[in-house]
């Protein structure tokens, strides 16, 4: 017989809290005329800043709940920081954003809170059928903030892929789940741990192939080469908030489901699965930058270049010891700057009712909005990995983390797809410095949310690259496993 | 008690016949009964599964899966919706104003 108490309940605080706020925001909405519905907007980034102080305040503690079902550790602590102050500058992005774009509707905010429940808990558990449900409501919230945009033909384009492609990973996911499930009677990963270290051959080929199932539909969520083809769709046709958000948040908590998934469920096959990553970690960063040289879209540059970055994190997880896992977070940590940063240059010169942003658009801005264009230099400079950056960081903890491993080759790889990706983005500002005066029509949006959201973004590239001590020892030591 | 064997042929033949479907076919409204007939195949391994083995955990899980094709059915029939507004139609070929 299984019991729960209020003790069970200490691991879900943060969800807690954030779920408050969103059913706040859900009752009050229908009391807020049409031209005051920024509120939403301020009880929800309230009560991701709550939330932020709660998660800060319990990180170091250590509880699990609901008979193992979800677990609060430092990892899901430190992967809960990463979420919310993702949140919290999509929201400064929004703010006055979807009042100009006519979809400040309240389900906004509550349909992107919702999503980051789903996440926090997607981040914070063994139990693959919780990971299951987890990750499908982040997709259905994440299909649904696609399309809000309800008379854009390339948002409802972009959700009708997005939700096909999702769809289909996610049946994989669950037959993948279901072999695990009949393989050893059990979903939770640290039980299929000890069943597979006694595995005979037959066994763990099984649960190899499940494992791959599994993989697939975890795959499509941090955009690894065989399923990433939504992503530059997704991220073209989505409005820029959105797509700014989902490029880091589902794929932190994915990164840690899928870190939890390998180095604790599926340690006794781990040198099968480092051959697998390796592979899929190589083709990512190649395709990445590689399809991104030839792109005329800021959005769709990012897209391509967020592949590429996933494949910069698989690096990490492939090196296989704890210094390659702490890296991955750490980047996620630093991309939130570098990648939002660079999501709001694009969301300050885009035009009403268009929802993709041409790089010649950028031409002159340098002269013409000479702190926004000094803002987009740190985070091209940042996403390409030049020094002073926390970019640079980053993927230096990474590649040394594969040094340590010994995988050379993966390093040689990424250091020359760091090269390749030097162009596009120094492609960038050279179109932002040197091709000409600005056009006319380029005009910026006069948001003091959206300022402070690219003001965030700059100084958190350069502070924590100059000082990234503290954050990277955090990082590093919350990786228990 | 072992011939679970032709049972799983059956959810595993029913999911290629849905991950076909989905690759294959165009109307936007057969895809996603493709989808429906994926995920549910694999709900059906669940089933299968948890009745051979004698644990009930696995139906469980299956009512989980169901909830889940259903709630995603319901965001796919919207997406049907504003496409045909946009469109009309819901022929997925024609969206495509999106290229590399």
């Amino acid at each position: 017989m299984i019991s729960y108490s209020l003790v069970d309940f200490r691991p879900i605080i943060p969800e807690l809290v954030l779920l408050f706020f969103t059913f706040f925001i859900l009752f009050i909405d229908f009391a807020i005329p049409k031209a005051k519905k920024k509120i939403n907007g301020f009880i929800a980034l309230i009560g991701v800043a709550v939330t932020l102080v709660v998660v800060l305040s319990l990180y170091g503690s250590s509880w699990t709940g609901f008979n193992n079902m979800i677990i609060f550790d430092k990892a899901s602590g430190f992967v809960n920081i990463i979420l919310l102050l993702t949140a919290f500058v999509a929201i400064l992005m929004s703010l006055d954003f979807i009042k100009r774009e006519g979809i400040n509707f309240g389900e906004y905010y509550v349909i992107l809170l919702f999503s980051l429940i789903a996440m926090q808990v997607f981040c914070s558990t063994y139990n693959l059928i919780v990971m299951f449900l987890a990750v499908e409501t982040l997709s259905i919230s994440m299909y649904i903030l696609t399309a809000i945009k309800r008379d854009g033909l390339r948002s409802i384009e972009a959700a009708m892929k997005y939700f096909i492609l999702g769809s289909f990973a996610s049946s994989f996911l669950v037959l993948g789940i279901a072999l695990i499930y009949g393989l050893f009677g059990t979903v939770d990963l640290l039980r299929v741990k000890e069943l597979l270290t006694g595995a005979d051959s037959l066994h763990t080929w099984i649960a190899l192939v499940s494992f791959v199932l599994i993989l697939i539909g975890f795959g499509f969520k941090i955009a690894a080469f065989p399923f990433h083809a939504w992503t530059p769709d997704v991220y073209e046709g989505a409005i820029t908030p959105m797509s700014a958000f989902m490029s880091i948040a589902p794929k932190a908590a994915s990164f840690m489901a899928l870190m939890r998934l390998l180095v604790v469920g599926m340690f006794p096959i781990q040198v099968e699965w480092v051959k697998l990553l390796w592979i899929i970690a190589v083709f990512t960063m190649f395709f990445g930058n590689l399809v991104a040289l030839w792109q005329k879209d800021l959005k769709r540059l990012l897209g391509y270049s967020s592949i590429a970055h996933a494949g910069y994190m698989l690096v990490g997880i492939t090196a296989a010891n704890s210094l390659g896992y702490g890296a991955v977070l750490f980047y996620l940590f630093g991309y939130i700057f570098m990648n939002l940063g660079a999501f709001s240059v694009a969301e300050y010169i885009s035009k009403k009712n268009v929802e993709g942003c041409l790089i010649d658009d950028l031409r002159g801005m340098g002269y013409k909005y000479p702190l926004a264009g000094a803002a987009m230099l740190v985070f091209m400079f940042s996403l390409s990995g030049v020094p002073p950056t926390v970019g640079f960081i980053g993927k230096y903890y990474l590649f040394s983390a594969a040094v340590k491993s010994h995988l050379y080759w993966l390093v040689i790889l990424g250091v020359i797809n760091s090269a390749i990706s030097a162009y596009f983005y120094l492609n960038v500002i050279v179109t932002m410095y040197m091709k000409g005066g600005a056009k006319e029509e380029v005009v910026s949006f006069p948001s003091p949310y959206l300022r402070a959201a690219i003001v965030i973004g700059a100084v958190g590239t350069i502070i924590f690259g100059v000082a990234p001590g503290s954050v990277l020892n955090v990082a590093l030591s919350s990786i228990v496993f | 008690m072992e011939n679970y064997v032709p049972f799983l042929m059956v959810a595993f033949i029913l999911f290629a016949i849905g991950a076909i479907g989905v690759l294959v076919r165009r109307n936007f409204f057969v895809v996603l009964m493709s989808l429906e007939i994926m995920i549910n195949s694999a709900g059906l391994v669940f089933v299968i599964l948890s009745y051979f083995s004698g644990t009930v955990s696995g139906q469980v899980f299956f009512i989980f899966v169901a909830a889940v094709a259903a709630s995603e059915t319901a965001v796919g029939l919207a997406i049907a919706v504003l496409m045909y507004r946009v469109r009309h139609t819901v022929d997925v070929t024609e969206f495509s104003m999106m290229k590399r």
